[in-house]
């Protein structure tokens, strides 16, 4: 009984030390394609933090809007969050690598999936956030521009600016991703075009008075309205 | 450009006018053929020059081919400014004047002027005879006229740079030879040529390089100002230049104390056209608008305190509408700088000040309507020694931003 014991133990410890012979150098492999990645994360993490902050990156990123400077936490500036997002695409490109270099038929076929997605995410990430940030530029340049018109709903107007731009970025985003096919696509164009419906009709029954008032102002010789202040009344800024 | 050292090879006109043909090439063409026979009237010894600067090289001699004497005809001699807009008349016009050693030369707008020419006397006596490097032409406004230049332009140059010159953006000037010499040989025709000649550009120059000024004022304009843009461009515009000016001479205007007033001629106030005083609703409306959606973006640029104060006033109704002095100053003072910092895009940030600018106008109409010329102008000054009271806040904050960030 016990000699049976010792010969499966044996054919065991026989196999493991093949299994180990075996995979052992992928293993050592893999540790030492991430302790790579993490390295060159590291340094590209770092050079990334000195070069923007030599750009002027987080100042740039506060004066088109994308921050207010006020909210931002140290740490938490776009420079160190682009410099962050550098590093775990490196490590996670590190990691796809790894699980390619193991050479077991399942885990490489999830490395090169991941290998293969990996762009595209980032790609996706960037148009969206680039989208995000003109989004905040475009409303503030419609919410300033709507009060120095005198309109009341200048916030709603900017608000759905904004919306519009980053519906736009998140559908390309999505495009690009190869998620929903075209329903993106087609999903943005029906909002664009509803809104664009509803902002006509709004217009053409309930403020058509007002547009041909203003189109008779814009045209030429035309006179001005009896609801303007003589020029003895109105005040010259120049 | 002409080297200034080359000025004493050929003495030819004693005064040199400039007209700007653009936009309107032929009432400049009329304009310096008047003004032509208006200097020789007033000045017959000095050899008067007048020409049009114009960017169309068709037809135009370039400013140092400019010949002595003037071939005879009626038509006035065109000079090639190099197609640079309306900041390169003023180079163009400053290299004809040393080519010909003339002592005082002149940028003038194409306006109908006073069949007497005795107005010319009183710009150029000073420069010709007075020691006086420049001259501002200034005309005569109502109390309501230029109110951006009341409100904004002229405390805050005045405190910059510590002469009091009513009307400092004027495009028209005359300028004295050393002057001439002195601009022409400024870096920033090569460093900053977006910049230089502009508006304000030669009187920054003339007030940091300790030229003697003096301002004149010719009465009414022949034609009314143009107004061309609406006040949010017009702010951008105007205040956009100033700033710029402020970052560009940062270290002499913060060694700058107090102001003094400069010689003037003429009386500055038109009386005002009949009829009651506009009404400061509408203005006050585009404050509260303003307060109501952007006071999240001017908290930005502005302090708390600043901003305690400006809902206070928010609440005021229109006939009682007021803004402080000094938290006007502070307002303006506090948008240069974030400006100078890039708080935010820069023309959204000069844009985003028009509902405060309207909210001083009409705390301005409000306070002026009953007042007289006189008693205005009394208001006026108070007004700038409230921004000059204030410059040591816009120092330390100009210096040390991050410090008092909002």
């Amino acid at each position: 009984m016990w000699s049976e014991v010792q010969s499966v133990l044996g054919e065991a410890m026989d196999r493991l030390r093949a299994v180990l012979a075996a995979d052992l150098p992928g293993l050592v492999a893999m540790l030492i394609v991430i302790v790579v990645a993490l390295v060159v994360g590291l340094v590209v993490r770092t050079v990334l933090r000195l070069a923007l902050a030599r750009m002027g990156f987080d100042r740039r990123a506060r004066e088109w809007g994308m921050t207010t400077g006020s909210e931002v936490r140290p740490h938490h500036e776009p420079s160190w969050l682009v410099a962050r997002g550098a590093f775990w695409f490196v490590v996670a490109t590190g990691i796809a690598i790894a699980l390619d270099v193991l050479g077991t038929s399942t885990v490489s076929a999830v490395g090169l999936a991941l290998l293969t997605a990996l762009p595209h995410i980032v790609v996706a990430a960037v148009v969206l956030l680039a989208g995000i940030g003109i989004a905040r530029f475009v409303e503030r340049t419609v919410l300033i521009g709507a009060v120095n018109r005198q309109i009341a709903q200048a916030r709603l107007l900017a608000v759905i600016a904004k919306w519009l731009v980053v519906a736009l970025a998140a559908a390309m985003s999505l495009e690009h991703l190869d998620i929903g096919g075209h329903l993106p696509t087609i999903a943005f164009a029906i909002v664009v075009g509803a809104a664009a419906l509803a902002g006509a009709l709004a217009v053409g029954l309930g403020a058509r008075d007002l547009v041909a008032r203003a189109l008779d102002r814009k045209a030429p010789g035309a006179e001005p309205p009896a609801s303007e202040p003589p020029a003895s009344r109105r005040i010259q800024h120049l | 450009m002409l080297d200034p050292s080359r000025a004493d090879d050929a003495l030819g006109a004693g005064v040199v006018v400039g007209v700007p043909a653009e936009p309107d090439r032929l009432a400049a063409a009329g304009a310096a053929v008047s003004l032509h026979a208006a200097l020789r009237d007033v000045y017959p010894a000095l050899r008067p020059l007048a020409v049009v600067l114009t960017g169309n090289a068709d037809g135009a001699t370039a400013p140092e081919a400019v010949p002595v004497p003037l071939p005879p005809g009626g038509a006035p001699l065109v000079v090639h400014t190099g197609g640079g807009g309306p900041q390169a008349d003023l180079p163009a016009l400053l290299e004809v004047a040393l080519a010909q050693g003339a002592p005082a030369c002149a940028l003038l707008e194409p306006l109908p002027r006073a069949a007497d020419p005795g107005w010319l006397r009183l710009l150029f006596e000073p420069v010709l005879s007075g020691g006086v490097d420049l001259v501002a032409p200034a005309y005569a406004r109502g109390r309501l006229e230029g109110v951006l230049v009341t409100g904004i332009v002229y405390p805050l140059t005045r405190t910059l740079f510590g002469h009091r010159l009513r009307q400092p953006l004027g495009r028209e000037i005359v300028i004295s030879r050393r002057l001439a010499e002195v601009l022409l040989r400024d870096e920033e025709w090569r460093t900053d040529p977006g910049h230089a000649g502009g508006d304000l550009w030669v009187v920054t120059k003339a007030l940091l390089a300790e030229s003697t000024v003096a301002q004149v004022f010719l009465g009414p304009r022949p034609l009314p100002q143009r107004q061309p843009e609406d006040p949010p461009a017009l702010l951008a515009r105007i205040l956009g230049t100033i700033f710029h000016e402020m970052e560009v001479h940062a270290r002499r205007w913060q060694r700058v104390k107090g102001s003094r007033s400069v010689p003037t001629t003429g009386d500055e106030h038109l009386p005002d056209p009949p009829g009651p005083p506009p009404s400061p609703g509408p203005l006050v409306a585009a404050f509260e608008l303003g307060w109501q959606d952007l006071r999240t973006l001017w908290s930005a640029v502005l302090p708390p305190q600043t901003l305690l104060a400006l809902q206070r006033i928010a609440r005021e109704p229109a006939e009682a509408f007021r803004v402080p002095d000094l938290l006007w100053a502070r307002v303006i003072y506090d948008f240069s700088v974030a400006w100078r910092v890039k708080a935010m895009e820069r023309a959204q940030l000069l844009r985003s000040l028009t509902p405060l600018y309207l909210g001083w106008v009409a705390s301005f109409v409000n306070e002026v309507a009953q007042l007289d010329a006189a008693a205005t102008e009394a208001r006026v000054e108070r007004l700038c020694e409230a921004f000059e009271a204030e410059k040591p806040y816009l120092i330390a904050r100009w210096r040390w931003p991050d410090r008092f960030a909002p």
